[in-house]
């Protein structure tokens, strides 16, 4: 019973990798991708296997297309200890096709419209971020030149951090800190500020994706 | 072989076994210039043209720093007008209709639409072909090769910063039509900060443009909720910038009103690919109470107060480049 027990488990694992690997090579078609991405929504820790698998497809391209190919250079110690491992082991299954997983009910999800608001680390830290050099009348003249000069250090005015406007909101993730103020000021930049040439192809697409504006 | 699914489960078994500390930033060392270098302004404007006379439908989705959500589009252009229904399939529902720069958002579970004009949606590509507007000042676009996302091929260009004050982008565009495939915010240190990408798609899908204008024309039932916006100049509400930020230009500022009298004026400033804006406020200080910096994914937000209001800066970009816009802003009276 308790290897049956075992087996199921590897069998469940297996399934949901099995889905995921179809679903980021784009062989589910629509009705099968928004099953799963119901269901994985449901899956503590889904975001992390997800990067496993994209983290795995750029290794496995970046090997296939070797030398012609410099697009995806993974990190070749990463690469070379993975091949090394290969050798000494093959695959000694073949997995069954495995059904896709019932669409489930979403319930309430309570980081819905959060967003991960992350102090700073320290006081030190924030000096270093915010220690800009900005000269009076002094910036240079970008028109002709290589490389524009990245601003020079000078001391930081900035570093006092309140947190008494942050709520913490329990979510999968862990505890969060929720900036409801910075929040809406976010959602009216995604809405209005980004006006870049990236806003069509990607930047709508995300906003409405992402959009925690409407409360 | 190397596709095969097994060998996929095995090599995912060795890399969680070997990699403990391998990190989302398994990909190459930025930037990579073994590609040709392009025109970028040109570029953007193929990816733009991409979507006209095209009808398509497909999953998408998006992380941002440690988050992830998905969602279902439909789009169609018939030449003139473009017609677009995005579906979220994560989180709670949601439902963006848009034709052009007209947005009508759904939210069924509060029966309630939010309907707006976003005039980020139509200033492109005009605004690349502008004499003041050099985006090939700040950015240098690469060529790498081809690469394979969502079942289509793609041509891959990487956008290198040649400054600290903004961040670099991969995009992939599929071979034939040039639509977007999948859009990286990447650090300097190659990091992705952000990512879209689509998981499933169909070119040439049967959307029909009636049919989704049907649905935006469709709000019985509903709450409709228009925001008050209304277009104006930063300085002629007493604001300043004493000296331009590098490569970001001020493309307008609106006034945002909410109830009981309050309203936030927001500055907007552009690179051709970044943007930032400001945010101007009466000090309010049962609000307006920590100053510092924050971010999320590839979000960054500065505030402070200045005098008898609260500024606050918030963009795509490096906080080096929100400092420097914290330094420069003033109040002329």
């Amino acid at each position: 019973m308790h290897h049956t027990h075992a087996t199921n488990s590897a069998t469940d694992a297996s399934a949901s990798h099995e889905q995921l690997s179809a679903l980021m090579d784009g062989e589910c078609t629509s009705q099968e991708s928004a099953e799963l991405f119901q269901a994985l929504a449901q899956t503590p820790g889904w975001q992390q296997t997800w990067h496993d698998f994209d983290t795995v497809g750029c290794a496995l391209r970046a090997h296939a297309q070797g030398a012609a190919g410099p697009l995806l250079k993974p990190h070749n110690v990463f690469v070379q200890g993975v091949m090394d491992r290969l050798q000494a082991e093959a695959p000694s299954w073949a997995p069954e096709p495995l059904p896709l997983a019932k669409q489930q009910a979403l319930p309430e999800a309570a980081n819905d419209g959060v967003f991960r608001w992350k102090m700073v680390a320290s006081i030190a830290t924030m000096a270093a971020v915010v220690s800009v050099a900005w000269q009076l009348g002094g910036v240079a003249d970008p028109v002709g030149s290589q490389m524009a000069a990245a601003p020079k250090p000078v001391e930081s005015t900035v570093v006092a951090v309140n947190s008494s406007t942050l709520q913490p909101v329990q979510t999968p993730q862990g505890t969060m800190l929720r900036n409801p103020e910075l929040e809406a000021l976010m959602a009216a930049h995604r809405q209005y500020g980004g006006m870049t040439a990236l806003q069509m192809p990607a930047g709508f697409l995300r906003t409405a994706t992402f959009d925690s504006s409407v409360r | 072989m190397w596709q095969s699914r097994a060998f996929k489960q095995l090599l995912l078994g060795l890399y969680v076994g070997l990699a403990a500390s391998t990190v989302w930033a398994q990909l190459p060392a930025y930037p990579v210039k073994d590609g040709q270098p392009l025109v970028l302004a040109e570029w953007m404007e193929r990816l733009h043209e991409a979507a006209r006379n095209r009808s398509y439908t497909g999953t998408f989705m998006v992380q941002s720093g440690s988050d992830m959500a998905a969602s279902k589009i439909w789009h169609v252009c018939d030449g003139r007008q473009q017609f677009e229904r995005i579906e979220t399939l994560t989180g709670s529902p949601r439902i963006t209709l848009r034709r052009n720069d007209e947005v009508m958002t759904f939210l069924p579970e509060r029966q309630m639409v939010l309907k707006e004009r976003r005039d980020a949606l139509r200033i492109f590509p005009d605004f690349l072909r502008t004499p003041s507007q050099k985006i090939e000042t700040y950015y240098q676009a690469w060529r790498l090769g081809r690469d394979r996302v969502a079942g289509v091929d793609a041509e891959v260009v990487d956008v290198v910063p040649k400054d600290g004050l903004r961040h670099g982008y991969r995009i992939w565009s599929e071979t034939t039509t040039g639509l977007v495939v999948k859009l990286q915010t990447r650090a300097a240190s190659g990091q992705v900060l952000e990512q879209v990408a689509f998981t499933e798609l169909q070119l040439n899908a049967p959307v029909k443009t009636d049919a989704l204008a049907r649905q935006m024309s469709n709000t019985k039932g509903m709450r409709v909720v228009q925001p008050q916006i209304t277009p104006t100049q930063a300085e002629s509400h007493g604001w300043r910038l004493r000296a331009d930020v590098p490569g970001f230009q001020a493309m307008s500022t609106q006034v945002r009103s909410y109830g009981e009298g309050q309203s936030t004026l927001q500055w907007i400033f552009s690179d051709g690919l970044a943007s930032v804006s400001l945010f101007l406020q009466s000090f309010d200080a049962n609000r307006h109470r920590q100053e510092g910096a924050l971010a999320d994914g590839v979000m960054q937000s500065m505030s402070k107060r200045v005098g008898d209001h609260w500024v606050t800066a918030m963009g795509e970009v490096p906080p080096e480049t929100l400092g420097l816009f914290m330094q420069s802003i003033q109040r002329t009276r």
